[in-house]
């Protein structure tokens, strides 16, 4: 991890890896659904490039417009919504791409592991027909070769059997192989962007450390970067390189992991890092974040954050701040205030504490 | 098929989207300087059902017939504002024929008129109008007894048996295949032959052929619902069954009966209809938009329009209270497309 | 399963005792049977009710009646035993009526049934996938109208409007450009909400589609084609190769050579062998059903072996789709060799071919598919009727279960993968939507037989509805049971059928 990569060109969170092109770029995404009450926007002026190989976590509270994104990527949104801005994958807009060129990109270059591995396997086909239905829609073998490769991924994602149990029905399996069988799905024509969508939160809490490893070697195997969407900083700290941090539907800081992690300099994320346990601080007190997520219809001028901040001051109320350089290039947040948080010792202390002893 | 409850047509999702609202509707963030929109459950049901256009509509449309119906000629004694009897015979003028006419003077030259005999008159000279207007009555007459007797039926069986179970519901839900694994019309046209002809009657034997149905529902949502935490902490501060099932249970249950119940006042007027049309349900001397289509198809050739009349009534009313449920239904169930974030 | 099927016999057999019985009871105390010989003012008058009292058993008590009417349908189930379903008032048996009767009520309900569900499930297919255009407020629309149109009058007004008005107009066939130019709009407009995509897509196609209906309407009207119309080897050729690029189409896409060549080979096959086979089916000597049914075994056969042979990498796409095409081919060779059959059968009608009233003609004096065209004729209008009622509920339950399932999360697993729409809506979405129809359909049955009872007293039919009406305004328990049990012997019989089905379909239930 290079943290002194100069900034791109968009002043955003330009990929760390200087000189090479990213495999992914996004650029002012906004993507707007119609609702009773007039468009909302989930996702408002996003940007992030994404290098080959690289890990970029994405993170936020559920509704953030996290997935969102992520669908906007593989043009799976909706057909209500409405979305604008760039996609730029090696350099084409995708959002610009008539959907038959999407189509050959999708599945192929640019896969998706979904959340929820219950109701994202189709009950009513054998796993051997969905793997081998995503290797034939790019490939043109036979079905009988198409199986063989189902039983090779089924293989290289850790099932047990693989030729036997390419007959089975989703049903027939557990959470955490159904989790693999998705993740077979996505690399089975070795793409170049794995867009992983909370791939470990239906799962147990056992079973997720395996599923996040099993997808990181994966992804070595094939040769993958991968946009790991989650709610989990956990899962994040082990695995990327980069973390996004997104807020009502913006991203409110982005840098290398190590950076966020160590100094956060968007109190959102503070107290995002405070609410985790057992994070060195083995007698430390957890502390949460007050109140809730802004209602995303009408929002009002100003910081969306600004009701649970801290630190918040007069310009918070009138002026929603922009993702802007901090002391350490490549490290960006939107906070009016981050110095604040710079020449704090512990930024989760802003947070007053719970009475909730650490695990 | 239209003489079974129709039970199956589920609508799926819409497209709009449903933003971050609370389990009771209610929105978050009121003191955070954010435009609040706070609606109760009710609120937003009430508002669905008023948006949804076809179903308003269906619902004047319905009004207006109903009093049109009842008004005109009368109810219970009281005189209407139609100055003509069903039952008063009369000479034929014009044959018989209709004086109603809808189209402007630009079109066919006579202009719009209604006249002294709108429907035509019968072959005995009888007002066509007064007689539709009375097969009208007596036919939502039938429709709404059935509708409110057969739900309460439904309801109070389904609900003994998804609440109580054991037993009672296995007892009570093989009555209940006894009554569906025979078609509807074969036990309603046997058991019209008890009626005795009169309308009432026939109302309070179709209600023992349509409620299965609903018990099964009532008693399929009750099955889920008592299991839920709500009813058992009732259940542990020691409520008893009966406050149990009309305080938490019914109330939960309240859509899926209100559906139900709208849409077996549609299939009753058509079941009824069916039923008189073949001679075995409403007789002579009472009367019901059926019967009259009975009485004078082999009038078909010579006066159609006493054909025409009771015929687009019941589609009329059967249309009408099908939107009225679809817009109920869509109302209390929206399955709306969720935004995945 | 096994364990299963008979659990569920013995409880449908335990339900189906008890229902007997009750309608039984029911049916014997609705009426006084001899209310019309009371009346009598002949002499043989006291003979006569003697002999009905003799017949129905009159002088038993109810229970012992009903025993005896369950002793003779025993019958019908131990080998070994005449079935016997009793007699009538008028000493008729009842066995002999009802199978004589069953035939016709069974044409009418499978036809009704299929077109339904059919026409329904397409009509809300394409409301699904096209939710909110106009196509969908149509279809909508149209679906709670025929919802809720009672069957009796739709039945009354076919028979009084449509059957005049189409056998009017046999009489002088020919369709003037303003009912072409209406015709072409309505086939514009379906087309243009299937094609979808954008506007200037959908134009093309409804202009494309309404002007070859106008075009081909008045066409056929000018060369006099209604009079003596036929498919001809030309038209059999268009339909079948036009239906080859269908089929390889939904079924694997234009994408893959191999299945799209082995459907095109086949239709060609098929229309090579319209040479030979039409004029020997015409031939009197070889026409019947078996003749067809074997010719069709040959055709699926022959279409097998070409799947097989140039199915390269997709063997077993290609034979299935190369099947239903030689399925398709070989029933426009029918159609076209029925067609050619209707001047003959108009001559012995007298011109009146949609026909209002029975069955059948009696004493048909015409060749094979001369009948042939006879019962269908006859069939037309009933089962136009309560298709028409039918079609509602089929329509907006799959319109329901669609929209259901294309919001699914595996229906967007399977876009992520990068399938086309087609494989998407019909092997992800669509198979999913249509398992529960299996149980809707069966459930359905019993309203269809009920919907018969009305279509064949508007249509003068000797069906079995007949002998349940007559046997209810008489008083006359055993044909109205008759009925019954058949009635209820199939809706159990085709729930258990749909029961099972539906364990075929989807794997999560188990039996």
């Amino acid at each position: 991890m290079a943290a002194d990569s100069p900034l791109g060109p968009s002043g955003t969170g330009q990929s760390p890896s200087a000189g090479r092109e990213p495999v992914l770029a996004v650029e002012d995404l906004t993507v707007r659904f119609p609702s009773d009450d007039g468009p909302v926007a989930a996702v408002r002026g996003m940007s992030y490039t994404l290098a080959p190989r690289e890990v970029l976590g994405i993170v936020g509270e559920s509704g953030s417009g996290k997935s969102t994104a992520g669908l906007a990527v593989m043009g799976l949104l909706p057909r209500s919504a409405q979305a604008t801005g760039r996609i730029l994958f090696e350099g084409q807009d995708l959002l610009a791409m008539p959907e038959r060129r999407r189509r050959a990109l999708r599945g192929r270059r640019i896969a998706m592991v979904f959340q929820d591995p219950m109701s994202t396997l189709n009950p009513v086909l054998s796993v051997g027909q969905q793997v081998a239905e995503a290797v034939r829609s790019h490939q043109a073998v036979s079905r009988r070769a198409a199986l063989a490769r189902a039983a090779e991924l089924l293989d290289l994602v850790g099932i047990p059997q693989p030729a036997q149990r390419l007959r089975s029905y989703p049903h027939e399996f557990s959470g955490g192989m159904r989790q693999r069988v998705l993740i077979a799905m996505a690399v089975a024509n070795n793409p170049d962007v794995i867009i992983a969508d909370e791939p470990t939160s239906a799962l147990d809490v056992t079973v997720r450390a395996q599923i996040l490893e099993l997808l990181m070697e994966v992804k070595e195997v094939v040769g993958a970067a991968i946009v790991l969407i989650t709610h989990d900083l956990a899962a994040v700290a082990g695995t990327a390189q980069r973390v996004l941090v997104m807020y009502a539907g913006r991203p409110v800081e982005i840098g290398t992991t190590e950076d966020v992690f160590a100094a956060p300099r968007m109190p959102y994320t503070a107290g995002l890092l405070g609410a985790i346990p057992g994070r060195g601080r083995p007698r430390g007190r957890l502390r949460s974040i007050p109140g809730a997520p802004p209602s995303m219809i009408n929002l009002s001028p100003g910081c969306p954050f600004r009701p649970r901040c801290p630190i918040r001051r007069e310009p918070c109320d009138s002026q929603e701040p922009l993702l802007a350089q901090t002391e350490r290039t490549g490290h960006l947040s939107a906070c009016h205030d981050w110095r604040l948080l710079a020449a704090e010792p512990d930024p989760q202390q802003l947070f007053g504490s719970e009475k909730v002893e650490a695990g | 098929m239209t003489l079974d409850v129709p039970g199956v047509a589920e609508d799926g999702a819409r497209p709009e989207v449903r933003v971050l609202r609370g389990p009771d509707g209610a929105e978050a963030g009121a003191d955070q300087g954010l435009t609040v929109v706070a609606r109760t459950q009710r609120q937003l049901v009430a508002r669905r059902f008023l948006r949804h256009r076809a179903a308003m509509a269906a619902l004047a449309t319905l009004g207006c017939a109903v009093v049109l119906a009842f008004s005109s000629i009368g109810v219970l004694g009281l005189p209407g504002w139609w100055g003509q009897s069903y039952a008063t015979t009369a000479s034929l003028a014009d044959g018989g024929r209709m004086t109603l006419d809808l189209l402007p003077a630009a079109v066919d030259g006579n202009g719009f008129a209604i006249g002294e005999h709108p429907f035509g008159q019968d072959d005995i000279g009888r007002d066509y109008f007064a007689l539709t207007m009375r097969g009208a009555q007596r036919s939502l007459t039938i429709a709404l007894l059935v509708g409110v007797l057969s739900t309460l039926l439904g309801v109070a069986v389904g609900a003994c048996a998804g609440y109580l179970g054991g037993p009672v519901d296995n007892v009570l839900m093989r009555g209940t295949d006894l009554i569906i694994g025979v078609p509807a019309l074969l036990v309603a046209a046997v058991l019209g032959r008890y009626c005795g002809g009169g309308a009432i009657g026939l109302a309070g034997l179709l209600s023992l052929v349509v409620w299965p149905q609903l018990a099964r529902l009532v008693r399929a949502e009750f099955l889920s619902l008592r299991e839920k935490e709500f009813v058992e902490a009732a259940r542990a501060m020691g409520a008893r069954p009966g406050r149990i099932i009309v305080r938490h249970l019914l109330p939960n249950t309240a859509g899926t009966i209100i559906v139900n119940a709208t849409l077996t006042v549609s299939a009753a007027i058509l079941l009824e209809t069916a039923l008189s049309f073949v001679g075995l349900g409403v007789q002579s001397p009472d009367t019901s938009l059926g019967k009259l289509i009975n009485d004078y198809q082999e009038a078909f050739q010579v006066r159609p329009w006493l054909f025409w009349w009771p015929g687009v009534f019941i589609v009329l009313i059967a249309l009408c209270v099908n939107f009225v449920g679809d817009g109920l239904r869509d109302a209390l169930d929206p399955k709306q497309n969720k935004v995945r974030a | 399963m096994g364990v299963l099927v008979a659990r569920r016999l013995f409880i449908s057999t335990v339900t189906l005792l008890m229902s007997s019985f009750l309608v039984f009871v029911l049916v014997v105390n609705s009426g006084d049977p001899l209310a019309n010989l009371r009346n009598d003012t002949s002499p043989e008058r006291d003979t006569k009710i003697a002999r009905r009292i003799a017949i129905l058993h009159l002088d038993e008590p109810v229970p012992q009646r009903y025993l005896k009417w369950l002793r003779g349908v025993t019958g019908c189930v131990v080998p070994g035993r005449d079935c016997d379903l009793g007699t009538t008032v008028n000493d008729q048996s009842v066995t002999a009526l009802v199978s004589e009767a069953l035939g016709a009520t069974l044409r009418l309900v499978t036809a009704a049934l299929v077109l339904a569900i059919v026409l329904g499930v397409a009509a809300g297919l394409v409301s699904a996938l096209r939710q909110y255009s106009g196509f969908d407020h149509t279809v909508s629309f149209t679906a709670f109208l025929f919802f809720s149109l009672p069957l009796f009058w739709v039945a009354v007004l076919l028979k009084q409007y449509l059957a005049i008005g189409a056998n009017n107009w046999f009489a002088e066939p020919r369709i003037g450009l303003a009912s072409a130019l209406a015709v072409a709009a309505v086939t514009g407009g379906a087309a243009g909400a299937l094609v979808g995509g954008d506007r200037r897509r959908r134009w093309l196609a409804r202009v494309t589609a309404g002007g070859l209906t106008a075009t081909i309407l008045v066409q056929l009207s000018r060369e006099d084609w209604f009079r003596r119309p036929a498919l001809g080897q030309a038209g059999i050729a268009v339909l079948s190769l036009g239906s080859a690029l269908g089929i390889a189409y939904l079924s694997a896409g234009l994408g893959r050579r191999a299945v799209l060549v082995s459907c095109l080979a086949t239709a060609t096959e098929g229309c090579l062998a319209q040479v030979v086979v039409t004029p020997w089916l015409q031939d009197p000597l070889w026409a019947s059903w078996t003749n067809v049914l074997l010719l069709l075994l040959v055709a699926l056969l022959a279409a097998a072996v070409t799947g097989v042979a140039l199915g390269a990498q997709d063997r077993g796409t290609a034979v299935r789709a190369s099947m239903v095409t030689a399925a398709a081919t070989g029933a426009f060779i029918l159609i076209d060799i029925l067609l050619r059959a209707v001047p003959g059968y108009a001559a012995l009608v007298n011109g009146r071919i949609i026909a209002t009233i029975g069955s059948q003609t009696p004493e048909f004096a015409g060749g094979f598919w001369e009948q042939q065209l006879d019962i269908l004729a006859h069939l037309l209008l009933p089962t136009l009727a309560v298709t028409l009622v039918t079609f509602a509920s089929y329509s907006r339950y799959s319109r329901g279960t669609m929209l259901e399932a294309m919001s699914q999360d595996y229906v967007r697993t399977a876009r992520s993968k990068g399938l086309p729409e087609r494989v998407v809506v019909v092997r992800h979405a669509l198979r999913n939507a249509l398992i529960p129809l299996t149980t809707v359909a069966a459930m359905d049955v019993g309203a269809l037989l009920g919907g018969a009872v009305i279509t064949e007293h508007v249509f003068g039919w000797r069906g079995m509805g007949t002998l349940f009406l007559g046997g209810l305004l008489q008083v006359d328990p055993n044909p109205v049971m008759g009925f019954f049990l058949v009635t209820v012997v199939a809706v159990i019989a085709l729930n258990l059928v749909a029961d099972l089905a539906y364990a075929l379909l989807d794997p999560r239930i188990r039996l």
